[in-house]
């Protein structure tokens, strides 16, 4: 109520009158409104709009009652004054400019059709592309740019993108029979676990991590995901989008390891208790010798043992050597 | 009286039928009164308001008209006292 009365303008008058409820009573046959009104010794002071205060002048001069005009207030009589100085004019044309330059600029993307393509995924592309908000409107080739979201896209079979004012309208076609992604199909980026066991550290550079510390795995399952899901305001996923997984994962799993050896030749029955010795003390070097390679495969890999058992066992025939290892071992992808 | 009836039977109130004087007070500085007929007594300790039937006398201290318009009328002050006269 205040601020449409400031915008009409409205003035504060002095009415020098005794009868001051007659002078009320008379404005109220009149239909005229008053504000603030407030008694003085010699008559009441008031607000009333620019049109009511000329009436209420003309009608109390014919009267003989001395009315003075007080102040000015409002829009009309600050535009009366703000004309005489320079700045006003500086601020309206520069205002002015504001306005004519942010009409030709493009504040807001409004895409149509994308199923597939989530909004945020598009937003990027246009991103890369140059197009950002508050940018001019004549620098957005619209053929261009819909050209470049086809080739981008091969979702995509056709776009189109149009000017409306202030506002980029891209409306698009997708292909329907796109592979559609729900997060479980697995992949040659996805990160797989290289063996059975419990997960000991897990650092996700990119994807999707799909299992913690602590957590038991098998051979295969999928650690971080190369889908990575768009979510929307709610929560639910809206789309994905797919990346190179990149990270590192240590698990802490069994390696069982039997290396046999069979006792070459035949044991000739003359052989004298000497050479038999010998011949066995050098099957069994060699039995370890190949576990000390292992053990050097094992070492080149970055491999924390945590716990070993070594068996050895002797048949008639053969050699048996069990190698039983806990060990935690890491792998990374980049 | 056959006024009377017709409000009771609608439920209707006084102001509506016969144009009486509606008086609204919010809190001890105030007050609103709608369907007046005229201004008798104006000052700062005591405004009087011809109703349609009889007087109104409202007392107070420092009392100003904030919005006075040919229905309705908002009085600002200290109010004391509203009396019937």
């Amino acid at each position: 109520m205040k601020l449409i009365r400031w915008l009409k303008g409205y003035v504060v008058i002095r009415v020098f009158t005794e009868n001051r409820s007659g002078f009320l009573n008379y404005c109220k046959r009149m239909h005229i409104v008053l504000y603030q009104i407030r008694e003085e010794t010699d008559g009441v002071v008031f607000q009333v709009t620019c049109t009511d205060g000329e009436r209420i002048r003309n009608n109390c001069s014919k009267n003989g009652i001395k009315v003075a005009l007080l102040e000015k207030h409002g829009l009309p009589f600050f535009i009366q004054k703000a004309i005489q100085y320079s700045s006003f004019w500086i601020g309206l044309f520069l205002s002015l400019l504001l306005l004519y330059q942010s009409s030709h600029r493009i504040w807001y993307v409004e895409p149509f059709g994308n199923e597939e393509l989530s909004n945020p995924e598009l937003f990027c592309l246009l991103e890369h592309y140059g197009v950002y908000l508050g940018m001019p409107q004549n620098e957005v080739i619209s053929k261009q740019l819909g050209a470049y979201l086809r080739n981008q896209k091969e979702e995509l079979t056709w776009v189109s993108c149009r000017k409306d004012g202030t506002i980029l309208t891209i409306d698009m076609k997708e292909n329907d029979g796109y592979r559609k992604m729900d997060g479980t199909q697995t992949s040659e980026l996805d990160f797989v676990a290289f063996a059975e066991g419990e997960i000991v550290k897990i650092i996700t550079k990119k994807g999707m991590p799909l299992v913690k510390k602590g957590d038991m795995v098998q051979k295969d399952q999928i650690l971080i995901s190369s889908q990575v899901p768009y979510l929307d305001e709610s929560g639910t996923i809206m789309n994905y989008r797919v990346v190179d997984t990149q990270g590192e994962i240590w698990i802490r799993h069994k390696e069982e390891e039997r290396i046999t050896i069979s006792k070459a030749g035949n044991e000739k029955s003359d052989e004298n208790g000497e050479k038999k010795a010998l011949r066995t003390i050098t099957q069994e070097r060699k039995a370890l010798e190949k576990i000390v390679a292992y053990m050097n495969e094992l070492q080149k890999k970055e491999v924390e043992i945590v716990r070993k058992n070594v068996t050895i066992r002797r048949n008639s025939n053969m050699y048996s050597i069990e190698l039983s290892l806990e060990e935690i071992e890491g792998v990374r992808k980049e | 009286m056959k006024n009377a009836r017709f409000m009771e039977t609608f439920g209707l109130t006084d102001d509506l039928c016969e144009n009486t004087t509606r008086m609204t007070v919010c809190g001890k500085r105030e007050l609103y009164l709608e369907n007046y007929k005229a201004i008798l007594e104006y000052s700062e300790d005591e405004i009087v308001v011809q109703m349609n039937r009889g007087k109104l006398g409202i007392l107070g201290n420092d009392l100003k008209i904030s919005y006075y318009s040919p229905t309705i009328m908002k009085i600002f002050g200290e109010l004391h006292c509203i009396e019937y006269r």
